[in-house]
C-alpha cells in the first residue's frame, strides 16, 4: 500500500508539471488593510487576441479559505486577470501567462472607498441560503446578525438557524444535525479536531465569530476528505492576525466577557491573534433572570501565522475550553451532578505550493483532547465519572490540476487514546490505544455547469484488521439562476459516545470503541435545488435521507435513571430543508424551514419479552418534525436592528403510565425488609410530545466612533422578548418541568481598537 | 415578509400550549409482590400502588381491601394492612393475614380499590403440596465438599439457604448463632431429575468464602449442626437455574402473574435439612475441630460383651488401626485394615466390655489418642430399670453435664440405660412418657405427652439436641394422664418436617438433696404435615418400648390434652 501510494503520488507530481504547451495562475488574495486572505474573491483570467481585445471565455477561480486560486491549464498568451471582492476595490492587469509551472500572482486588493458598498450577488459564495449538496458556506459576518445576549456573533447561533440543527434546548451544548448524534458530528478548527467544542450555554461555542475566517457545515454527503464520524461535518477556519497593524476588542455582556488582541510579529509577513473568553453568568445574568445559573465556561485561542515565502505559508494554533455547570434541577430528591468537559487542540498547518508543479499540498500535524466528568465521589474527591478521548493527527491534503481534472487526495495516521471510569457500573474502566491510517482520492471533474465528483475514502485500524472503504459521490449542475446538487456517501465511526438520551439534562458522555461487527456506519442522499431569480433572492431545497446502522442507543430499562448500558438500534432520517434568503440594499432576511422525521429501531434481547416484537421503533427525543427560523436584519439611522424567530415542533418525552416497586422475583422477598426498586412503568419510548418551542430574539446596536481607530459598539438585546416558557425538559418521575431561560433583556459593550 | 413572519409567529403562539401531559394512566392499580407460605401461620404480600410520580409512595394509608379466597375449600381471609417504613425511607403497604394457605389450594388475592375508580388486582396462587429435603453422600473434591439435597415430588425449587448453627463466635461466644452463608451467583446449582429436584450445596467452598470474609476462619467457631433449606415452589415460579435478567423482568409486565396490575406473588416455603459435616470438612471449611476422620464417630452402645460404635455423619469413615477398649489399649479390640462404618451405620464390637457403672468405653485413635467415649453412670438408688445395656438415646448424641465436684463425673443428658439392641437404633430401657401427640399448625403448635408410669415427674420438650436445656415445659392437664407443651422457644415446630424431644425427670422420690434423674426418653420425627390435622399415637401411648412407631398415625384431629381421636371422613 505504501509503496504502490508513492508510485501514484510521484506520477501525479510528474503529470501535474507536465502539461506540456499550457501554463496557469495561481495566488493569494489578501486585503491591502490587514493582509488577511479575502475568502471566496473572484480571479477572472480573460485571453486576449493579438491585438489585445478578448477573445474566448474568460477562465475563473473563487479564492478558498487561505486566499487561494489556483487557474490551470490556461493556453499560452495574454490575459487580463480581474480579481474582485465585496467590498475591496476591483484590481485588473496584464498578465503573460507562460509554458510551464503555474505563474505566481498574488493580489492585495484596497478597501473600498467613495461610496456605498455594493453588493455583488453572484461574487458571494456564501450565506444561508449558499447551501450546495448539504453544504453550506458561513461567513462569519452572517453570524453576527443573529440576536444574541453579546455584542460579539458565536457560530453556535448561526447553526442553529439552519434548518436541519436541531437543539434540545439552551443548556448542554448539544447539536444534533439533521438526526444525528452530538457525538457524531466532526467538529475541525484549523484540522484540529473538537470533541465537545460547544459551551454548557447554548449561545455559546468555542467559536467566536471574530476569530473566524470562514465555516463550512457539511450536514451530510460530506466529501472523502472527511470521515471517523457519520452525522456531520463543521469545518471551521480561523482567520490570521493583522500583518499591518496591532488591533485589540474587548467587550462586556451579561453572558461572558471577552478580550482579543492581534498584531504583526514580522510586519506583512506574520501575525498573532489571542481570543478569551469567560462567563460572567453568575455575575451578571442569573442577576438578571433572578434565577440560579450554574455555569461557568470560558475558552482561550491563540493563533501565529506566517508568510514562509511566496509559496508557503505556516500556521501554529491551539485552542483551550472548558465548561462546568449542572445541567438539571434537583429531582426526585438527588441533587443533579455536575457536569465538566475541557477541549484542549494544538497544531500546526503548513500550505506548500510547489513551483514545479501544479499542486497545492497542505500538511496537518495536531493533538487534540476531550477530558469530561460528571459528579462528585466525596469520599475519595474524584468525579463519579470520567471519560476522555485524545488524538495525535497527522495528515497531508494534496490538490493536483491535471489537464482535465482536479484530483483531490490525502493521506493520515493518527493514533487515538480512549480512557472511561464509570464507577456505576463497577469495574467498567477502559484505558484504550489505537491507531488509525488512511487515505482518501477524489478526483474532480467539471464539465461546464456539470461538476462530478467521485470519492473513495480508505481507513483502516491496522491493530485489529479492521478497513472501511467508503464511497462518496458529488454533483452540481448550475445552469444560468438554477443549480442542482446531489452528494452521497457511506460513513464509518469507530469511536462512538453513548450517552443516556432518555435524560435529556444529562450530557455526560462515555467515550468508547465500537465493537467488531458492531461499528456505526451511515449511508446519506442529497439532493438539491437552487435558484436564485434576482440577484437579492435565493432560494433553495434540500431533500436528504440517512440510513444509520449499529448505533449505540441507550439501553432502555424501566430502572430509573442513568443508564451506561446500551443496545444496537438502526436508523432513518428524512428531512426537507427549505430556506429563503433576501439581500436587500439595506436590509437582510432569512427564512428556513426544515421537516425532518427520525426514527430508532432499537433490537436488544429484552424487547421480545416486553413488546412482543424484536425491535423497538420509536422517535428520539431530538426528533423534532417542523423547524422554522426567521432572521430580519436592517440598519436604520445607524443602529444596526436583528430580530430572529426560531418556532420548532415539540421533542418526542416519555410520558408513563405510572411509577410503582419492583422486587425482584429471583429469591422469596422479605417484604417487610425489602423496600423494592423504584420502577417507571413506560408504555413506550417517547410515546408523547413536548410543547412547541417558540422564541423572539431582538437585538440593537449601534458602532460610535470615539477617535480614529477607536470604536465603542453598544448593543442592547432581548433574549425570549415575550417571555415564553418554552421548556427544557420535563421530569416525568417527578412531573417537574425544568424551562428554558426566560425573557433577558442584555446590554453590551465592546471596545476595540483598529479593529 | 414582515406580515408573513408575523402571520408565522401568531400561528405558531396560537397553535400550542405550554401544558406537559406527563403520565398516560393506566387502569392497572397495583403492583403485588411476595409469596403463600404453607408452613406459615402469618402470610404477608406487598401492595404497591401504581402512582403518578416516583416519589410518591410515602402515604401511610392506602385505600385498598385484601381478601384471599380458596377455590377448592372455599376459605376466605380478609387481609388487613401493616404499614413499613424501610431503611430507605420509603413507605410501603405489607398486608398480612393469619392464615395458613392449604397444600395443593388454588388460592385467589385480590386487592381492590375502596375509593376512585375501585379498580381491582388479582393474583391466583396453586399452593405446593408440603414435602421434605433429604440430604445424600456428599462428592467430596479438592476444593470443596458438596451436598447433594434432594426434594422429592415438588414442582419446583428456585434455590435455599444454608445455615450454620454454631458456638464460640465473638459476639455471643457461649451461645449458639445462627450464622446465614450466601452463595456466590451460580454457585447453588440446582436441577430436576427424574421427577425430583437436587440441589448441590457447595458447602465446603460456601462456607469457607464465608467464614474468611467475616474473619472467622479458623477462630474457634464450633460448628453444631449445618442446615439447607432448599426453596420450593408453584410450578409458576419458573425462575431458571442461573436466575431471570433483572433487566428484562423489572419491565411491568414481564413475569408476571397479576392480572389488573404487575408483580409477581408466588407461593413456596421452605423444607430444611440438617446435618453435621465430617471433621475434615469442617476443618478445611475453618471450623474448631481436630482433624480426626474418626472425631463424630460414637461409643453408642455398651453391653454385655459387646460395644456398639455409631457413625452420625454421612461419610463412610475409616476405622483401620483404632481401637476399641474398656481398659489399656492393649487390653482393647483393633480394628483390622478396611474396616469401615458406613453413614449412619452402626459396628458391634465383640470384646470383654460390660455396662459396668462408673467404667467406660473408648474409642482410640491408631496413635493412640482418645476419639470418644462412653461413661457409664451410677446407678439412682431405689431405681432398677432391669437395664441391659448403657448408651446414647437418640443414637451417637451427647450432652455432658459437669459434675459438683472432683469426684463427681457428671452425666450426659442423652445417655442412660437402654434395651439390649447391638447393631440396631437404641431405646431406652425405661420410659416414663412419650410423646402422644403433635401439631404444626402456625405459631400454635403444640406437644403432648402422655404419663407411661407413675415415676414420671416432669418433661420439657425441645426440637434440637442443642436446645436439650431450652425445651418447652410440659404442663400437666388437669384430671387426665396428658401434659402440653407449647411451640416457644427451643421448641420449633415446622410444618414440613422437623424432630420433637421429650426429657423426663422421672423416679421414686429420692432422699432430700438428691435429684431425680433427668434425661431423654423419647423422641419423634415427622414429615410434612396437613393443615388442621395432628399426629400421634392411636389409641393413647407407646405399646410396645421395642417398637416406637407401632400405631403412630397421621392426620388425627387434633385433641389437645384430651384422647386421640381419628379425623372424621370428611372432616
Amino acid at each position: 500500500m505504501p509503496r504502490s501510494l508513492l508510485a501514484l503520488l510521484v506520477s501525479l507530481v510528474v503529470a501535474g508539471s507536465a502539461l506540456a504547451q499550457t501554463g496557469g495562475l495561481r495566488g493569494f488574495v489578501t486585503g491591502a488593510d490587514d493582509g488577511q486572505p479575502l475568502i471566496g474573491a473572484t480571479v477572472l483570467a480573460q485571453p486576449l487576441d493579438g491585438e489585445g481585445n478578448p477573445q474566448g471565455d474568460p477562465r475563473g477561480s473563487a479564492t478558498d479559505i487561505d486566499g487561494l486560486y489556483v487557474i490551470p491549464r490556461l493556453d499560452v498568451g495574454e490575459y487580463v486577470v480581474r480579481v474582485s471582492y465585496v467590498g475591496y476595490e476591483t484590481q485588473s492587469e496584464l498578465v503573460t501567462i507562460e509554458a510551464g509551472p503555474l505563474r505566481s500572482y498574488d493580489v492585495a486588493l484596497p478597501i473600498e472607498t467613495g461610496g456605498l458598498e455594493v453588493v455583488v450577488e453572484s461574487e458571494r459564495s456564501a450565506g444561508g441560503a449558499r447551501v450546495t449538496a448539504g453544504v453550506q458556506a458561513i461567513d462569519p459576518k452572517d453570524i453576527d446578525i443573529v440576536p444574541a445576549p453579546d455584542v460579539s456573533g458565536d457560530l453556535v447561533s448561526y447553526l442553529t438557524t439552519s434548518p436541519g440543527v436541531v437543539t434540545t434546548g439552551d443548556r448542554g451544548g448539544q447539536l444534533f444535525v439533521r438526526g444525528g448524534e452530538p457525538s457524531q458530528n466532526l467538529v475541525l478548527l484549523d484540522g484540529m479536531a473538537l470533541y465537545q467544542p460547544f459551551h454548557v450555554l447554548g449561545f455559546y461555542s468555542a467559536f467566536p465569530s471574530d476569530i473566524l475566517a470562514g465555516a463550512d457545515l457539511y450536514a451530510g454527503g460530506y466529501p472523502a476528505r472527511f470521515g471517523g464520524q457519520v452525522s456531520s461535518v463543521l469545518d471551521i477556519q480561523t482567520r490570521n492576525g493583522n500583518k499591518r497593524a496591532f488591533a485589540t476588542a474587548a467587550s462586556v455582556a451579561p453572558f461572558v466577557s471577552a478580550a482579543r488582541v492581534e498584531g504583526p510579529l514580522i510586519p506583512g509577513a506574520a501575525s498573532f491573534v489571542v481570543s478569551g473568553r469567560k462567563s460572567v453568568v453568575e455575575e451578571g445574568a442569573s442577576r438578571i433572570v433572578e434565577q440560579d445559573l450554574p455555569y461557568d465556561f470560558g475558552d482561550v485561542f491563540a493563533k501565529v501565522h506566517g508568510v514562509l515565502t511566496p509559496n508557503a505559508q505556516l500556521s501554529v494554533q491551539g485552542i483551550h475550553t472548558f465548561d462546568r455547570g449542572t445541567i438539571g434541577e434537583d429531582v426526585g430528591g438527588s441533587v443533579p451532578e455536575e457536569v465538566g468537559y475541557r477541549n484542549t487542540a494544538a497544531g500546526l498547518r503548513f500550505l506548500y505550493l510547489p513551483n514545479v508543479s501544479a499542486l497545492r499540498a497542505e500538511i496537518l500535524v495536531n493533538v487534540s483532547q476531550l477530558e469530561s466528568d460528571q459528579g462528585l465521589d466525596t469520599l475519595r474527591n474524584v468525579p463519579l465519572r470520567a471519560s476522555s478521548i485524545g488524538r495525535l493527527n497527522a495528515e497531508t491534503n494534496l490538490t493536483f490540476y491535471l489537464p482535465s481534472v482536479d484530483l483531490h487526495t490525502g493521506v493520515f495516521v493518527r493514533t487515538n487514546r480512549l480512557t472511561s471510569d464509570l464507577r456505576l457500573v463497577g469495574g467498567d474502566n477502559l484505558r484504550e490505544f489505537f491507531t488509525e491510517a488512511g487515505a482518501y482520492f477524489e478526483p474532480e471533474l467539471r464539465l461546464g455547469g456539470l461538476s462530478l465528483q467521485g470519492g473513495l475514502r480508505i481507513q483502516s485500524y491496522p491493530n485489529d484488521g479492521r478497513t472501511y472503504l467508503e464511497p462518496r459521490a458529488r454533483a452540481v449542475y448550475q445552469g444560468g439562476v438554477h443549480e442542482i446538487s446531489a452528494a452521497g456517501g457511506l460513513y464509518h465511526q469507530e469511536v462512538i459516545g453513548v450517552n443516556d438520551r432518555r435524560d435529556v439534562a444529562n450530557v455526560f458522555t462515555a467515550w468508547t470503541r465500537a465493537r467488531a461487527g458492531e461499528v456505526p456506519s451511515a449511508w446519506h442522499g442529497i439532493v438539491g435545488y437552487r435558484v436564485t431569480p434576482t440577484p437579492w433572492l435565493e432560494f433553495v431545497a434540500e431533500g436528504y435521507v440517512k440510513f444509520l446502522d449499529n448505533l449505540q442507543v441507550a439501553e432502555w430499562t424501566a430502572f430509573p435513571r442513568f443508564s451506561t448500558g446500551t443496545q444496537p438500534a438502526t436508523g432513518e432520517v428524512y428531512g426537507l430543508d427549505t430556506r429563503v434568503e433576501v439581500r436587500a440594499r439595506n436590509a437582510y432576511a432569512y427564512l428556513s424551514y426544515g421537516l425532518s422525521e427520525v426514527t430508532y429501531d432499537a433490537q436488544g434481547p429484552n424487547l421480545e419479552l416486553w413488546y412482543g416484537t424484536e425491535t423497538l421503533r420509536f422517535n428520539p427525543p431530538h426528533d423534532r418534525r417542523h423547524q422554522l427560523n426567521a432572521l430580519v436584519s436592517t440598519t436604520l439611522a445607524g443602529v444596526d436592528l436583528s430580530a430572529r424567530f426560531q418556532f420548532g415542533s415539540g421533542l418526542p418525552f416519555t410520558r408513563a403510565l405510572g411509577f410503582d416497586r419492583f422486587i425482584s422475583p429471583n429469591s422469596p422477598p422479605d417484604v417487610f425488609e425489602t423496600p423494592g426498586t423504584r420502577r417507571v412503568i413506560y408504555e413506550r419510548p417517547y410515546n408523547g410530545r413536548l410543547p412547541t418551542f417558540h422564541r423572539l430574539d431582538l437585538s440593537a446596536d449601534r458602532t460610535f466612533r470615539l477617535s480614529p481607530g477607536l470604536d465603542l459598539t453598544a448593543q442592547v438585546a432581548l433574549i425570549n422578548a415575550y417571555d415564553r416558557a418554552n421548556v427544557f425538559y420535563y421530569d416525568t418521575f417527578t412531573l417537574r418541568r425544568v424551562d428554558q431561560l426566560p425573557l433577558i433583556p442584555s446590554f453590551g459593550l465592546k471596545l476595540a481598537v483598529n479593529d | 415578509m414582515p406580515r408573513l413572519l408575523a402571520l408565522v409567529g401568531l400561528v405558531a403562539l396560537a397553535a400550542c400550549s405550554d401544558a406537559v401531559d406527563p403520565t398516560v394512566g393506566t387502569p392497572q392499580a397495583f403492583s403485588l409482590y411476595g409469596y403463600l407460605d404453607p408452613t406459615a401461620s402469618h402470610q404477608a404480600i406487598r401492595v404497591a400502588p401504581i402512582l403518578g410520580s416516583i416519589g410518591a409512595d410515602t402515604s401511610r394509608t392506602l385505600a385498598a381491601r385484601v381478601t384471599s379466597t380458596e377455590r377448592g375449600t372455599g376459605k376466605t381471609v380478609a387481609w388487613h394492612d401493616s404499614v413499613v417504613t424501610y431503611r430507605d425511607g420509603s413507605v410501603g403497604h405489607v398486608f398480612v393475614a393469619d392464615y395458613t394457605p392449604t397444600p395443593g389450594e388454588r388460592v385467589e388475592v385480590r386487592v381492590e380499590e375502596t375509593d376512585g375508580e375501585r379498580r381491582v388486582t388479582t393474583v391466583e396462587v396453586d399452593v405446593p403440596f408440603l414435602a421434605r429435603s433429604e440430604i445424600g453422600e456428599p462428592l467430596a473434591g479438592v476444593v470443596d465438599t458438596t451436598y447433594p439435597v434432594t426434594v422429592r415430588g415438588v414442582p419446583r425449587v428456585i434455590g435455599g439457604t444454608l445455615r450454620l448453627y454454631v458456638t464460640g463466635a465473638p459476639s455471643a461466644p457461649t451461645d449458639t448463632t445462627r450464622l446465614v452463608v450466601p452463595f456466590e451467583p451460580g454457585q447453588l446449582a440446582i436441577r430436576e431429575e427424574a421427577g425430583q429436584w437436587v440441589a448441590m450445596v457447595p458447602f465446603l467452598a460456601a462456607t469457607r468464602d464465608y467464614l474468611q470474609t467475616n474473619g472467622l476462619y479458623q477462630r474457634g467457631l464450633t460448628l453444631l449442626e449445618a442446615e439447607f433449606a432448599p426453596f420450593v415452589t408453584s410450578a409458576s415460579w419458573d425462575v431458571p437455574p442461573g436466575g431471570l435478567d433483572e433487566e428484562a423482568v423489572v419491565e411491568p409486565g414481564t413475569f408476571s402473574n397479576v392480572t389488573g396490575g404487575f408483580g409477581f406473588v408466588g407461593s413456596g416455603f421452605e423444607a430444611p435439612v440438617r446435618w453435621l459435616p465430617s471433621p475434615g470438612t469442617q476443618h478445611r471449611a475453618g471450623f474448631a475441630i481436630e482433624n480426626d476422620p474418626a472425631g463424630f464417630i460414637a461409643v453408642n452402645e455398651v453391653g454385655d460383651g459387646f460395644a456398639e460404635l455409631y457413625n452420625p455423619t454421612l461419610e463412610p469413615v475409616t476405622l483401620s488401626g483404632y481401637v476399641v477398649t474398656a481398659d489399656a489399649p492393649a487390653d482393647g479390640v483393633r480394628f483390622p485394615l478396611g474396616t469401615t462404618i458406613e453413614p449412619g451405620g452402626f459396628l458391634v464390637v465383640d470384646g470383654p466390655f460390660a455396662p459396668t457403672p462408673e467404667t467406660e468405653v473408648k474409642l482410640l485413635s491408631p496413635s493412640g489418642r482418645q476419639v470418644a467415649r462412653m461413661y457409664i453412670e451410677p446407678p439412682h438408688a431405689g431405681i432398677d430399670f432391669g437395664g441391659e445395656s448403657w448408651g446414647s438415646y437418640p443414637d451417637g448424641l451427647s450432652y455432658p453435664l459437669r459434675g459438683s465436684g472432683p469426684d463427681d463425673p457428671g452425666r450426659d443428658l442423652f445417655h442412660g440405660p437402654l434395651l439390649n439392641t447391638p447393631g440396631r437404633p437404641n431405646r431406652p430401657s425405661f420410659v416414663p412418657a412419650v410423646i402422644n401427640e403433635l401439631s404444626t399448625e402456625g405459631d400454635g403448635g403444640w406437644v403432648e405427652v402422655v404419663r407411661a408410669h407413675p415415676w414420671f415427674e416432669s418433661g420439657s420438650l425441645f426440637s434440637a439436641p442443642r436446645d436439650v436445656l431450652r425445651g418447652q415445659p410440659a404442663e400437666p392437664v388437669a384430671d387426665t394422664p396428658f401434659f402440653v407443651a407449647e411451640e416457644g422457644d427451643g421448641l420449633a415446630l415446622g410444618q414440613v418436617e422437623g424432630v420433637v424431644y421429650l426429657i423426663a425427670s422421672y423416679g421414686p422420690r429420692p432422699d432430700p438433696g438428691q435429684p431425680r434423674p433427668r434425661r431423654v426418653v423419647d423422641y419423634r420425627a415427622y414429615g410434612p404435615q396437613a393443615p388442621g390435622r395432628s399426629v400421634g399415637y392411636l389409641p393413647d401411648g407407646l405399646a410396645n418400648p421395642r417398637e416406637p412407631d407401632l400405631h403412630w398415625t397421621e392426620g388425627l384431629l387434633p385433641t389437645r390434652g384430651a384422647p386421640n381421636a381419628a379425623a372424621r371422613l370428611g372432616l
